[in-house]
């Protein structure tokens, strides 16, 4: 069976200035369902470059990316769309919030293309707003929310949909240790699920995380190892 | 459905969150719309009232000219129309303006027969006119403070320092200012006194025609048996009226068109300069599954609700201002300069043209939105939330 994420040849240049500069290079990726992978590197190694190829939030220049059966490169925008909305998760290393939307509203964001939550979704935001202890601040903006709670929004605003992939960018940057501890104990539950979670970071605690299942070592836009 | 109404739950709280530029978009619509809906609005209630008055008029007239110059109608002449087959009958009129110079601008007298008066009873004519009694039209009465009992003064051409003194037997209500804002209605043979109109000749003459297919060969037949005859068939007149009121609601229009290409330049520029917080939430908004279509129409929606509130708040103070107001400023180029003119107007436009001229307004604004929106929806997600944040 194809595993959920599957990266073959992939490169990424970007213009700069007059020439082309290589981000990323001839990368070969797989992450099964249930499999946690870690992207570790220095900054600017391409690791946030990869999780949105990953993650069909970018184009390759050339390669190859199957996300969930599908081949990212030849899908219209519409349906590359789709796919994002159906089956992947997101954590941005910024978050990714809308500060001026209160916090259910950013929960809410992703479903609004298709009409907004129906019964299962709307339940899974009850839940998820509990779990994370946002219940008591869904009506508050997301500006006025705290570091770890807005980290945590991001998360369940990945969560929402329940995708079958999940893609973290830096997701324990801005945390104190307890609050890492809690994100890296809830991804490590989401890998349960069977999720395939793939997590970028330079962040010692999580490259050595009991759940992490392989860690994939990217410098200067090239796997190393 | 559901899709429709999440993205219009999301436009209306983006408007909300965008208040300065929402505010800005809204202030530019109500200036844009409400001073081209004036226009439009103030041409299709003169062009309304002015047919209203026509449909009463009567279907031919007949006039006689010398050397280009209106003459009057003799006895004689009458006789030659009234003898022309399908010629029903021919009711000679008498009429003339006479300037006066406490209004420095001209009335209107009309001699009206008893049975004219008794068919305009619902006009607010009375019954019959003694021979020192007069009607006066709203805006002449206005103008100088006349009311129903007072007695005015008429100053004639071959008379000076000795005015004609008649008593206002009634003032005409504000309906029928369009018509008779500057008349003086009279008696006939005090109209012709005022008028030195002798016995027997008319101003012009009402040609009753049956049937009124044959009004074409009847005018022809006129035309040969009077020297000078000059027919007024109502329906020209009525074309002409209305081209008359569209040169001139199209005169105001033109004036009104660097401030439309000002909004449509203020319009493009702000859809067009993304803030880098909305640059930052399209990103987020594609990153989580919108795809450029969802976008675009959520910019759209909201463009769309902007120009709701804009246009409809900028019409519905243009309807107050020609309807309620009278269109103080705007309503001397449509009417004229004339110190006797009507002070108010008269049938307000119907719900279909105020949903025409919706429309109108609309379709440029949404039109000129429609590419920033594009562009708006068209961002890269990685790069807009990279670079927004």
């Amino acid at each position: 069976m194809t595993a959920p994420v599957v990266l073959a040849r992939v490169t990424k240049a970007v213009p700069d200035g007059r020439a082309r500069r290589t981000v990323l290079a001839e990368i070969d990726l797989e992450v099964a369902g249930g499999e946690l992978v870690v992207l570790a590197g220095p900054s600017g190694a391409g690791k946030s470059t990869l999780l949105s190829i990953a993650g069909a939030m970018a184009l390759p220049s050339s390669g190859a990316v199957t996300l969930l059966g599908e081949d990212v490169v030849r899908l219209r925008d519409a349906h590359r769309a789709a796919l994002r909305r159906r089956g992947v998760g997101f954590v941005f290393q910024e978050l990714g919030l809308v500060p001026d939307l209160s916090l259910e509203e950013n929960l809410r964001l992703p479903l609004v293309p298709t009409g907004g939550p129906d019964a299962d979704e709307a339940g899974r935001i009850e839940g998820l707003l509990e779990e994370l202890g946002l219940g008591a601040r869904r009506h508050d903006l997301a500006r006025t929310a705290s570091g770890g709670e807005r980290q945590r929004l991001a998360l369940a605003r990945a969560l929402v949909r329940a995708p079958q992939v999940l893609l973290l960018d830096e997701p324990t940057a801005h945390l104190d240790p307890d609050h890492a501890a809690a994100l890296l104990a809830r991804v490590a539950a989401e890998k349960a699920r069977g999720r395939a979670i793939l997590l970028s970071t330079h962040d010692p605690r999580v490259v050595a995380h009991a759940a992490v299942d392989r860690v994939v070592r990217l410098e200067a836009g090239r796997i190393v190892r | 459905m559901r899709r429709g109404l999440a993205l219009l739950a999301y436009a209306f709280g983006a408007v909300l969150r965008r208040r300065a530029r929402s505010l800005v978009l809204i202030l530019a619509l109500v200036v844009t719309s409400g001073a081209s809906g004036a226009v439009f609005l103030l041409g299709e209630s003169l062009r309304a009232t002015s047919d209203a008055l026509l449909d009463r008029a009567p279907r031919l007239t007949l006039q006689a000219l010398v050397a280009g110059r209106p003459a009057l109608l003799s006895e004689v002449e009458l006789e030659r129309v009234r003898s022309i087959p399908s010629v029903r009958a021919v009711r000679p009129r008498v009429w003339g303006y006479l300037h006066q110079e406490a209004l420095e601008g001209n009335i209107v007298i009309f001699g009206m027969e008893a049975t004219e008066l008794a068919a305009g009873r619902a006009a607010g004519l009375p019954e019959t006119l003694a021979a020192d009694e007069v009607v006066l039209g709203a805006a002449f009465a206005r103008l100088l403070g006349f009311r129903q009992g007072d007695r005015v003064a008429l100053a004639l051409p071959g008379r000076p320092g000795a005015p004609e003194v008649l008593s206002i037997a009634t003032v005409l209500g504000a309906d029928t200012e369009l018509a008779f804002g500057d008349a003086v209605i009279a008696g006939p043979a005090t109209a012709r006194r005022l008028l030195a109109i002798p016995e027997g000749a008319a101003t012009d003459a009402v040609v009753d025609v049956f049937p009124p297919e044959e009004i074409g060969v009847v005018s022809e037949r006129i035309v040969a048996a009077v020297p000078g005859a000059r027919l007024i068939d109502r329906e020209a007149l009525r074309r002409r009226r209305a081209l008359t009121f569209e040169a001139r609601s199209g005169l105001a229009s033109a004036a009104l068109m660097p401030l439309v290409l000002a909004f449509l330049v203020l319009l493009f520029d702000r859809l067009s300069g993304l803030a880098e917080g909305e640059r930052r939430e399209i990103g987020i908004l594609k990153a989580v599954g919108w795809s450029t279509a969802d976008v675009l129409a959520a910019r759209l929606v909201e463009t769309a609700i902007l120009g709701a509130l804009g246009a409809g708040l900028g019409l519905a103070l243009a309807y107050g201002y020609v309807f309620a107001l009278g269109a103080p400023g705007l309503a001397e180029a449509f009417l004229g300069w004339s110190n006797v003119r009507p002070a108010a107007l008269f049938v307000p436009a119907g719900g279909d043209a105020v949903i025409l001229l919706l429309a109108v307004v609309l379709a440029p604004y949404l039109a000129a939105s429609i590419v920033p929106a594009w562009r708006a929806a068209i961002l890269d997600p990685d790069r807009a939330i990279r670079e927004g944040s």
